[in-house]
């Protein structure tokens, strides 16, 4: 039997203490927890930790690296060790009640669970199954070993990766049966609460054949100044002719070091949306790899980022076309204010069978300030030759003549500039097709935005 | 002392050579000894030979970089390379002077010896020694500087040290150490203020020895307010092991001052073509590369202009066509270093049959610049199933007075074009040459006339077989 409670995950004797997250000690700790879990999943944790131990840390010279200021990354001040028994319900009960109309919530504050699942009961009588995985691991052995692989978008943060496959300890499981469609979206927060508190978020969704599913997930923390480290990993799989869409909402405070490693993987005749709404973070890496392998799938990623005072965001796309006749698009938003700084490095691989592939990368970059930074490598590696793929990267200011044309209508300068900027990430927000949602991330952006 | 031989023809392009009694030689290989034996053969003081030997050191030290390029460099045998050949002539002052194998070379390449007359100056590089250099009087009359590096040295010692490496620093890439340590021929050219040359200064260079690595050197300085175009075109003909050309060529546009500089690169398949051209805009400055690269086993050439001054403006238009067998790594770096400048990079490319074509490109906006512009296009075409194309650029921008736009495409030859085209009664491959000629045209349009005529013959021959 796996017991996996909160007060399981903390061990007396390290109460107080600040562990390195590459001492040995961490991972034997760690193992010492959840040592009813099932064999298999231990398996993975010791080899994901050997990976982990043996890849070095990312160095700028690293071609998956480049341009990131590699020396800002450090694994040493965090910890595994929630203070969860102190946090009161209210401060974030409120807060993880950003859309009215859902299918299911999970709460996570510090990586526990920490109110009861919200969950449609109906849906659950169809056989959708909407859990933790601390209970996958209980009562969905079976299913869960399948998806429990230990898969990274492989776009050069292994060792991040890999450390969080060895330490991870819960998230959320989604499997939605043949034929059933789910229009209302489930969501999940994520938040951290402690000092130095690492976490590892992990998301499965799984569609059956002709299934459809929605999920967003926020990832937030609860005080401004708390130092954490999020390493979040999801992988997405969606069966012959089901349909997927994810947003994550990446909303860590300014002092968050985060990871955010996705994957999604389309069946034949699948379509998966992936959105991403990139506001926190002191540094974010997001990896994101989508692979096509399925005869006619399709997948749109697009992404929206609003950088300011020293932070950076390093985004790597790969978009892969394992099938023919397959489609996909990308689009990158980023706008940047202060000394902040971007990294879009995307790549289309198009392999020798994959004729007939559409494919497209696009990334915009809006820089405000005179000392934003913005760094652009899209690629393309073509390897069948009856495709159309392009891509295009820009960067630059607002346009002169569109503020003047607002100052000549009596609008303020800032007004103006805001609502430039608002016309210029709107196409993103637009993509989420749930105007609660548009409506939760306008108010994010207006709040960033300088007053 | 000309030797006549039988002239191997074959009917493939370029696939002749004649045996040429060589009076130096510094055998196989690369060491210390090797570098001594050309320096000396040369003639060159001992601060030259120094620069070579700590040259040397440098290429050794360097790893090659296939930790991004193709693992292809790897089957590079640098032992197996001769580093220097020459007939031991001082470059010919008139056509009658030029050795009469060497004169029918350049028949069987084409070119007629009006077209030369045409252009101001010809400088044909044979092996590593120019056998033909001749500048009009009128240019000279101008004080246009037009010979080769090793006599730029010692005739114009002020104006070849105070650039010669300053662009491209011996240890900016494993490749340039090599051509700096190992260099003979190439060209020196100086501008003076103000003379704008008219017709383009033109050198055709030629490999013809087996395992014979050509490292020519080249350096133009077009002081300010001056113009001129330079054009480099070269065909080799095949070997059976690998042969080696790295080159380095370093431009300086002063204030004011235009150059362009052309290349058509068709070596035979087996060469490795790994060539470093920078130049360098001051203010006001134009610098212009147009590429076009046909020919070779492995070319990595990426051209790169460094907008040093206020105002000033780098241009790439590059055309590259990847046969069977052939890759062809190219691409273009633009590094703004000052405000209002503006630079521009086209690049097309064309894969057929198994050929791999990739883009490579650096653009630069690093400080507090104001109103710097960069416009890219990079389109790619495939022709069969096995082609492969890549694109990997690399753009930073910071500030926000500056703008930059990418754009990449790929397609393959448009099924309906060629259906049109066979129902008018011609040929699948006749239509395929039309359709990828018809790709590349508007680029080649920009190219001077009598390299825009071969180019297109080119193509058309390259594209022979290519379809069924």
């Amino acid at each position: 039997m796996i017991e996996l409670r909160p007060e399981r995950l903390i061990p007396q004797n390290f109460q107080n203490s600040s562990l390195e997250m590459t001492n040995k000690d961490t991972f034997t700790n760690h193992l010492n927890r959840i040592n009813s879990a099932p064999a298999w999943l231990l398996d993975l944790k010791r080899a994901s930790w050997d990976k982990f131990v043996s890849t070095s840390m990312p160095k700028h010279t690293d071609d998956t690296w480049r341009f990131t200021n590699t020396k800002n990354l450090n694994l040493d001040k965090y910890h595994q060790i929630s203070d969860i028994k102190s946090i009161k319900k209210e401060s974030f009960e409120e807060q993880s009640n950003q859309l009215n109309l859902i299918s299911g919530k999970i709460v996570f504050v510090d990586d526990h669970q920490c109110r009861d699942t919200e969950f449609d009961t109906e849906l659950k009588e169809k056989g959708v199954i909407w859990t933790t995985l601390e209970d996958a691991f209980l009562n969905h052995r079976d299913l869960i070993k399948k998806y429990v692989t230990g898969k990274l978008p492989n776009l050069g943060a292994e060792k991040f990766g890999s450390l969080h496959h060895s330490l991870m300890t819960n998230g959320i499981f989604l499997y939605i049966p043949q034929g059933i469609e789910i229009d209302l979206p489930f969501t999940v927060y994520n938040w951290t609460s402690t000092m130095g508190m690492a976490v590892f978020p992990h998301t499965i969704i799984i569609t059956d054949k002709y299934a459809k599913v929605n999920l967003v997930s926020f990832f937030k923390s609860m005080e401004p100044n708390i130092q954490n480290l999020a390493i979040s990993c999801s992988n997405i799989y969606a069966g012959i002719g089901s349909q997927i869409t994810f947003t994550a909402i990446q909303d860590w405070n300014l002092k968050t070091q985060s990871y955010h490693l996705n994957t999604a993987n389309a069946d034949q005749d699948a379509n998966i949306k992936n959105i991403n709404i990139n506001v926190g973070s002191a540094y974010m890496r997001h990896e994101h790899h989508t692979q096509m392998f399925g005869l006619g799938s399709k997948t749109d990623t697009y992404s929206l980022s609003l950088t300011t005072g020293e932070q950076e965001f390093d985004q790597r796309s790969l978009q892969t076309h394992s099938a023919p006749n397959t489609n996909s698009d990308l689009l990158f938003k980023n706008t940047l204010l202060d000394s902040s700084r971007t990294i879009f490095s995307g790549l289309i691989r198009v392999n020798e069978n994959a004729q007939k592939t559409d494919a497209y990368q696009t990334n915009r970059n809006l820089l405000l300030s005179e000392s934003a930074e913005a760094n652009s490598l899209p690629g393309l590696e073509i390897l069948a030759d009856d495709v159309k793929c392009s891509h295009g990267a820009t960067s630059g200011r607002l346009d002169d003549n569109q503020i003047f044309y607002l100052l000549s209508r009596g609008i303020t300068k800032k007004t103006a500039q805001q609502l430039m900027v608002f016309g210029f990430l709107e196409e993103i927000i637009d993509k989420l097709d749930n105007q609660d949602l548009a409506n939760r991330v306008r108010d994010i952006i207006r709040k960033k935005l300088p007053k | 002392m000309a030797v006549k031989s039988t002239i191997e023809i074959d009917q493939e392009k370029g696939n002749f050579h004649y045996d040429t009694q060589y009076n130096y030689d510094a055998g196989t290989g690369l060491d210390e000894n090797t570098i001594r034996y050309i320096s000396d053969v040369k003639g060159e003081d001992k601060s030259l030979l120094d620069f070579r030997l700590k040259a040397l050191k440098i290429f050794e030290s360097k790893a090659l970089p296939t930790h991004w390029a193709t693992q292809d460099l790897e089957n590079i045998n640098f032992d197996k390379i001769r580093y220097y050949l020459a007939k031991g002539q001082q470059p010919s002052r008139s056509w009658d002077e030029v050795p009469d194998d060497v004169k029918e070379t350049f028949e069987r390449l084409g070119i007629p010896e009006q077209e030369r007359k045409f252009l101001a100056g010809v400088e044909a590089q044979f092996d590593s020694e120019a056998a033909y250099s001749n500048t009009k009087e009128q240019l000279k009359k101008e004080g246009v500087i037009f010979i080769g590096p090793t006599e730029g040295l010692k005739e114009y010692p002020e104006i070849f040290q105070k650039w010669f490496g300053k662009v491209i620093p011996t240890g900016d890439n494993k490749f340039s150490a090599l051509n700096s340590a190992v260099f003979s021929g190439g060209s020196f050219i100086y501008i003076p203020p103000g003379v704008k040359v008219r017709q383009p200064l033109q050198a055709y260079f030629r490999i013809n020895a087996e395992n014979f690595g050509q490292f020519e050197r080249t350096l133009i300085i077009a002081d300010e307010g001056a113009e001129i175009t330079y054009m480099e075109g070269c065909t080799a003909p095949k070997f059976e092991t690998a042969t080696l050309h790295s080159a380095v060529v370093e431009l300086i546009a002063l204030k004011g001052a235009k150059i362009q500089y052309i290349t058509v690169q068709n070596w035979s398949n087996n060469v490795f073509n790994l060539v470093t051209k920078r130049g360098m805009a001051m203010e006001e400055a134009e610098i212009r590369w147009i590429d076009c690269n046909i020919g070779s086993r492995l070319t990595m050439k990426y051209p790169a202009v460094i907008l040093k001054g206020a105002k000033s403006r780098g241009e790439v238009l590059s055309i590259a066509l990847a046969n069977d067998r052939q890759h062809q790594d190219t691409g273009a770096k633009m590094i703004h270093a000052a405000d209002e400048t503006t630079s521009n990079i086209i690049s097309k490319s064309i894969s057929i049959g198994s050929g791999r074509s990739s883009y490579r490109g650096l653009v630069n906006i690093p400080k507090h610049l104001k109103k710097c512009k960069n416009n890219t296009e990079c389109d790619a075409l495939l022709v069969n199933s096995k082609s492969r194309t890549d694109t990997y650029p690399a753009i930073t921008l910071k500030g926000d007075d500056n703008s930059i736009q990418h754009e990449a495409s790929v397609s393959k030859v448009s099924a309906e074009q060629i259906f049109y085209m066979m129902q008018r009664g011609l040929s699948e491959g006749e239509a395929m040459s039309l359709s990828v000629n018809g790709f590349v045209n508007d680029l080649i349009s920009q190219f001077p006339m009598e390299y825009s005529v071969e180019l297109k013959r080119l193509i058309d021959m390259e594209m022979e077989g290519s379809v069924g």
